[in-house]
């Protein structure tokens, strides 16, 4: 649910970030295909990129979620919170593709290199809002 | 990995560890190669379905 929730607002958050200068690089769990077909039903101006094994997850320091981030209390408010909302493009919810254990996060990285906003999701529905991306897109450090 | 072990955290400042990635084309592409084009936004999602 979480993850077409967040593309989908990604996709419209997309030109206010391009306008900040930066460029929004969507990782998932799924073979080239999978995520071709996932991301342009979706989000088809955003440019997503794969990686099956997780391994640039595990680099940046991505963990596989706890019982607590997966299931917990935090997890079922912020779905209700997607649903009620009008938000459905998280529905309906297919055939995992990926862990579904592994836990998202959000990064910005400078064009030298180094990181100046990094965002370890508490729980598996918890991204930074629009307000929180954006100022990080448009920091001076960037 | 176990499942005890943690991967280490990125903080603000640090270098980015220099990821490959494949395009939905199969192509690969480091984060140094998307990097020559601007800041990024980075995201990692969940699995989906």
């Amino acid at each position: 649910m979480f993850c077409r929730s967040e593309l989908a607002r990604l996709a419209k958050l997309n030109p206010q970030i391009e306008a900040a200068g930066a460029q929004t690089v969507v990782v998932t769990m799924g073979k080239p295909a999978e995520t071709e077909r996932f991301c342009g039903e979706r989000a088809p101006g955003l440019r997503c990129f794969c990686d099956p094994d997780a391994a640039s997850y595990r680099a940046f320091g991505l963990t596989r979620g706890t019982s607590e981030q997966l299931f917990g209390p935090a997890v079922w408010l912020k779905g209700a919170q997607v649903t009620l909302g009008g938000k459905f493009e998280g529905l309906p919810i297919g055939r995992p593709v990926g862990d579904p254990f592994q836990m998202p996060g959000v990064f910005v990285i400078a064009p030298d290199g180094r990181v100046t906003f990094a965002y370890y999701s508490r729980h598996v529905g918890d991204y930074p809002d629009d307000a929180a991306i954006l100022r990080a897109v448009a920091s001076p450090r960037v | 990995m176990s499942e005890t072990e943690r991967p280490p955290r990125l903080h603000i400042g640090d270098l980015a560890p220099n990821i490959t990635l494949a395009r939905t084309t199969g192509e690969k592409v480091t984060l140094s190669d998307l990097l020559r084009q601007g800041p990024i936004l980075l995201v990692f999602l969940r699995h989906f379905g």
